[in-house]
């Protein structure tokens, strides 16, 4: 398992998540290339540019609630629910936490998706390599 | 119809899609071509060479096979469903992603997506399970030439290599021949499944192959 060290000074721990969800949810961007390049973002101006915050927002939700193994501690559970969001859901507790209360701004959420991402990358290879010997061999 | 059990040993009930949406989606999925050189061959003849490696076209090709594998899933999905009752930690799943805005109750390709096939070689398992049983495949192919065990001097004809022609064709031509060859009709050849539709074109090709190689004596 891999870590992601917050700015706020909390660990991370990640893990991978399904390559077939990350790729439905790039695609929802309207251009897988937007994910590379963010700063592409900025450009979009009207309905394309609410589609991709849309489609942002999912990825990190998805990124959050799958590729992250931490739970957040009760105080944090206790500030969610002082500002009115529910946290009966441990999932959607998690993306709140991390979204309102510890990470600091929207390049530190990109750098977090990349690094579940890359993971998962990493996995889906290791997994297509361990494929391809066994193949062999058998 | 085939029954699958998941990496997460959910039991999934395989059955066809109409071969004509497979055949529309195809069509529909046209990969990128690359660019190409000219390149001096024998006799100062140029030829078009493509250029396989050239970024942009490696970029297209990529972003060609992220869409498709996505859009995979919604054609098959309709062919797919779990049989039983479904278990605690999948019904709690489905709930994270209504509750995290990814997917809707009703969206059973987001389900498949999100929760149901484990990963990427699940996902193909699937698909290539959902073709077998709906069109013809290689797989189909083979396992109907295996029980025709047609032989030419001890050896099965399907391994005797035919000299190569200049005209070429797609699946789809070769499925048209083999359906009228044996005797279908288009609408009665896509009408029916996918390993009578395989058995259809191993027959037409042994059978070119066999008339070829009685014509060799």
């Amino acid at each position: 398992m891999d870590t992601f060290p917050l700015r706020s000074g909390t660990v991370l721990h990640l893990q991978p998540v399904r390559p077939a969800a990350v790729r439905h949810l790039l695609l929802q961007f309207g251009n897988v290339d937007m994910f590379e390049h963010p700063e592409a973002l900025l450009k979009l101006e009207g309905k394309a540019r609410g589609r991709a915050i849309e489609a942002t927002e999912k990825l990190y939700n998805y990124v959050a609630g799958w590729g992250v193994t931490d739970d957040p501690p009760d105080e944090a559970l206790a500030e969610l629910e002082a500002i009115g969001l529910d946290v009966g859901n441990e999932r959607r507790a998690r993306a709140d936490w991390l979204r309102f209360l510890e990470i600091e701004d929207d390049e530190e959420m990109g750098e977090l998706i990349g690094a579940v991402m890359v993971l998962s990358q990493k996995e889906t290879e290791e997994s297509t390599e361990e494929s391809a010997e066994s193949g062999e061999s058998g | 119809m085939t029954e699958y059990i998941t990496k997460r040993g959910v039991k999934l009930e395989i059955g066809r899609i109409p071969r004509r949406e497979i055949d529309g989606f195809t069509l529909k999925h046209v990969p990128p071509e690359p660019p190409v050189q000219e390149v001096e061959a024998f006799g100062g003849i140029t030829e078009e060479m493509p250029i396989l490696d050239d970024p942009a076209y490696l970029e297209r090709l990529l972003a060609y096979y992220v869409k498709l594998g996505d859009e995979q899933i919604e054609l098959i999905a309709s062919a797919v469903r779990i049989v039983g009752p479904r278990s605690e930690v999948l019904l709690a799943e489905l709930e994270d992603l209504r509750q995290l805005g990814l997917a809707e109750d009703d969206d059973w390709p987001a389900h498949l997506r999100f929760s149901v096939l484990a990963d990427d070689e699940e996902l193909g398992t699937v698909v290539g399970l959902v073709f077998y049983n709906s069109t013809v495949t290689e797989k189909g192919i083979a396992e109907a030439s295996r029980a025709m065990a047609v032989t030419w001097m001890g050896q099965p004809v399907e391994g005797w290599k035919m000299p190569g022609t200049p005209g070429r064709y797609g699946q789809l031509f070769e499925a048209r021949r083999a359906a009228r060859h044996s005797g279908y009709t288009w609408e009665g050849f896509c009408g029916s499944t996918g390993p009578e539709q395989s058995a259809a074109v191993a027959f037409y090709r042994l059978s070119a192959k066999l008339d070829w190689l009685t014509s060799q004596k």
